[in-house]
């Protein structure tokens, strides 16, 4: 049991003499050991020291889901999946890297660290998706900071996906999501994609916020110098005197997005990974927790040393900006330089019996007049804009008294703020001169609440793709021609069921040129366009879908066909296939086999070099070949079709 | 998203009547965890007051994803808990391996409280997490309380209980 095994280690680490850097709990999975206090947290998070190359490897279910959206097809979800979890990989200043490990037969054990991705019957209606991290109860005391391992981890999807086509908005950003989940990650409150509030201003194309990336950053931070940031300490405490743990603390400014932590039950906080400049500070409550639950914001708790979870004593409490500022034009900023932490920025919060603002989400209309969370907005125009939440309104028809709404930092103009009935929102214009996140500002006597990128202002409507065709580049190669408005060559990225394509440049009719990613003859992909401001094709419907070229079935044969525990080479031989050097991955589908090289020898010639953990199950030896969009699944020694439509080919 | 450790769907008072496989008023009770292939469910056993919906019987059992199992503690954020003794109407729906789950995580539990009338009513706060229409877009969150004999009524209309 956690319990005991916790004691252990606390009578352990109470003879050693670590070096412990102290942090802030931001909104991971925290334990509170007495020995060290409570202003130093442990993490759950993955040894990323002790993987190879610091990579976790994902698996995928070789089941696949047994519903899917016409259209859509396993290879295709596998390279979504993919993609959602390089999202987190690419983080440079995170020391984490997510590898696919390729499909594994479900129900199989594995013996080292992982994340499955598997799919269920067990995701009732309501729910999308389910993830989060396993633990053992034993704290790694190497290093300078004690962390609690996570040896597996689980991302569910439910099995009838026929609702949540993988190209989709929806499934790509609840795939990142919850891969935050697997590495460590709870829920914030800044609009990242790991809040938990429908305002969540990531998108398919920018779905890492700057609270995001603070967050993983601290889970598995690189050397802090090579980052270029700088950090924020303080303390939160009460006017009566006593800390205040789990108070969100939030730093952000005009245009840029916010970064925020939660306070450790001591009431101290460290908000890394802020560029240098200057920030606007402010420290919010939690929302209220929900019926049905126990913890404010959804959030687990942070467990000591009998793995008790520690409350927060004070929930309730006026929103402030720094220093004791109740009004934004009293807060003053705190400067913040590379390297360095400004400290003592601390904070003296007033209890209250209950907040009376607070889960306040945006909605705006896109083109096709859908309501969207944190609108993308058009500068200049006029924008409507609504909003709800508790504490907005007195009645369905009446504004809440005294109620403000104001940008943050910005001197754009919000007009006829009303009530908009029949429904609960309250809705305003809005008037823009700048570009970028905005951040609303609520206010009526006595609450605050600040709503960090409520919207986000672009300078021009979404992408869209009209047609496809072939054509060929300068060099005579060839490729394809993709159609559309506000399409651009150095802003434009084009994906083909979450692979990437290569935007080579415009030709003379306007078209983007693009090398598409290597599929089998045949696949259908569905292709969307994704623009540097945060919009996509798929704002304004659905992709249109691209046809590959019949073609041979790529077919490959790997020896041996049994693995020995240790070092092996599997020798790939292939007909029809395409292997690329740098784009072929293979996975073995278990964590228990260690890919150390891959060497494309011809297109039609592999060499793997692996290693078998010593405690694997030989007899689950399989082999996944991907090469873009094509996915080859076999057992060793078995000669095996690639597929277009339903994956592992030889299983279906 | 959503996202509780879980991306949620807002489903209707009358979607959930429908795809719920049992309602029940009733006190929740013990839980004990267990691990089932790869996920930890802590299983709750609820004493049935009140069987709204599906095969009646005096208790009913349901899962929540997450506990501790086999010396492994698995977290799933946004995962209800419940109070031992407390009194719920919970909307289960039972899935084809045969764990019996709350719709919706919280979607699906209403705590019982007293109204200012000398009934009950029963109340759910607005969720958190990114709730989605059934075509994948945003929508505000909405709190529920209504009469208890209300949602009775609107339960047994759609989906009476079997006798």
């Amino acid at each position: 049991m956690r319990t005991s095994a916790l004691m252990r280690t606390l009578a352990i680490l109470a003879g050693c003499a670590v070096a412990l850097r102290t942090g802030s709990a931001h909104y991971f999975y925290v334990h509170f050991l007495s020995a060290y206090g409570y202003g130093t947290p442990i993490y759950e998070r993955f040894d990323a020291a002790s993987l190879p190359n610091n990579t976790v490897l994902f698996y995928v279910a070789d089941s696949g889901p047994a519903k899917m959206a016409q259209g859509d097809s396993f290879p295709a979800l596998i390279s979504e999946v993919r993609a959602a979890a390089q999202v987190w990989s690419d983080v440079p200043s995170s020391a984490l890297r997510l590898g696919y490990g390729g499909v594994y037969p479900a129900g199989s054990q594995q013996v080292n660290a992982g994340i499955e991705v598997d799919f269920s019957d067990d995701i009732p209606p309501g729910l999308l998706a389910l993830s989060g991290p396993s633990v053992r109860t034993d704290v790694n005391t190497a290093g300078n900071m004690p962390f609690v391992p996570i040896v597996k981890s689980v991302l569910l999807l439910p099995n009838d996906m026929s609702q949540m086509p993988s190209y989709s908005e929806l499934t790509f950003t609840t795939l990142v999501h919850e891969f935050g989940h697997t590495i460590g990650l709870q829920h914030s409150q800044t609009s990242a994609v790991m809040s938990t509030a429908a305002t969540s201003a990531s998108t398919r194309a920018t779905p890492l916020a700057a609270d995001d990336i603070a967050g993983i950053s601290r889970l598995y931070p690189v050397d802090r110098d090579t980052q270029k940031t700088g950090s924020i300490a303080g303390r939160v405490m009460s006017y009566g005197g006593g800390p205040v743990g789990m108070a969100s603390v939030v730093a952000l400014r005009a245009g840029v997005q916010a970064v925020s932590t939660l306070t450790n039950p001591d009431g101290g906080f460290q908000l890394d990974g802020l560029a240098a400049g200057d920030y606007l500070l402010y420290v919010h409550p939690l929302p209220p927790p929900l019926e049905g639950e126990d913890t404010p914001a959804n959030i687990v708790l942070p467990r000591d040393d009998k793995n008790k979870p520690i409350a927060p004593a004070i929930t309730a409490f006026q929103t402030q900006f720094f220093p004791s500022a109740y009004d934004q034009s009293d807060a003053q900023p705190v400067t913040v330089k590379e390297n360095e932490t400004a400290g003592d920025v601390n904070f003296y919060v007033r209890p209250v019996k209950s907040v009376n603002i607070h889960s306040v989400r945006t909605y705006g209309y896109s083109s096709a007049s859908v309501a969207e969370a944190s609108p993308s907005m058009l500068m200049e125009t006029g924008n409507s804009l609504v909003a709800a939440g508790a504490g907005l309104l007195e009645d369905v028809n009446t504004l809440a008294p005294g109620l403000q709404v104001a940008v943050l930092g910005h001197t754009s103009t919000l007009v006829n703020l009303r009530a908009y009935a029949p429904y609960n929102y309250i809705a305003m214009d809005v008037y823009t001169n700048y570009l970028g996140p905005a951040h609303l500002v609520f206010s009526t006597p006595g609450n605050l609440y600040v709503l960090p990128s409520a919207f986000t202002v672009v300078s021009e409507a979404p992408p869209a793709i009209t047609s496809i065709s072939t054509t060929t580049d300068d060099a005579g190669n060839a490729a394809l021609a993709v159609y559309g408005t506000n399409l651009q060559a150095n802003n434009t990225r084009i994906y083909f069921d979450g692979a990437p394509a290569v935007v080579e440049g415009v030709q003379g009719d306007g078209a983007l040129v693009v090398l598409p990613p290597p599929a089998p003859g045949g696949y259908q992909a569905n292709v969307v366009a994704l623009n540097a401001d945060g919009q996509s094709s798929l704002m304004l419907g659905t992709p249109v879908v691209y046809t590959y070229a019949d073609a041979p079935a790529g077919i490959v044969t790997a020896t041996p066909a049994v693995l020995a525990h240790g070092d092996n080479t599997v020798d790939v031989e292939g007909v029809n296939t395409t292997f690329i050097d740098g784009q072929t991955l293979v996975g073995f589908g278990t964590s228990d086999a260690v890919v150390n090289k891959v060497t494309v020898l011809s297109p039609t010639h592999l060499a793997v070099d692996i290693t078998l953990n010593s405690d694997a199950q030989v007899a689950t030896s399989t082999i996944n070949i991907t090469t873009g969009l094509g996915v080859i699944y076999s057992n060793l020694g078995t000669p095996a079709v690639a597929s277009t439509q339903a994956a592992p080919a030889s299983t279906r | 998203m959503i996202m509780p450790a879980a991306t949620l769907r807002q489903l209707s008072i009358d979607e959930m009547i429908t795809q719920s496989t049992a309602i029940v008023r009733g006190t929740v009770q013990a839980a004990k965890s267990e691990r089932r292939g790869s996920v930890v469910y802590t299983h709750y056993r609820v004493a049935v007051a009140e069987q709204w919906k599906g095969t009646r019987a005096s208790a009913a059992d349901f899962v929540v994803p997450g506990g501790v199992a086999g010396g492994l503690q698995q977290s799933f954020a946004g995962a209800p808990a419940f109070a031992a003794g407390q009194q719920y109407i919970l909307f289960l729906w039972t899935s084809r391996s045969g764990l019996t789950h709350v719709i919706g995580l919280s979607q699906g539990v209403f705590k019982v409280l007293p109204d200012d009338a000398g009934g009950n009513d029963a109340v759910r706060a607005e969720l958190e997490g990114r709730i989605l229409d059934a075509a994948g877009k945003s929508i505000p969150p909405a709190a529920i309380r209504m009469r208890v004999r209300d949602l009775r009524a609107r339960v047994l209309s759609g989906g009476a209980a079997q006798q």
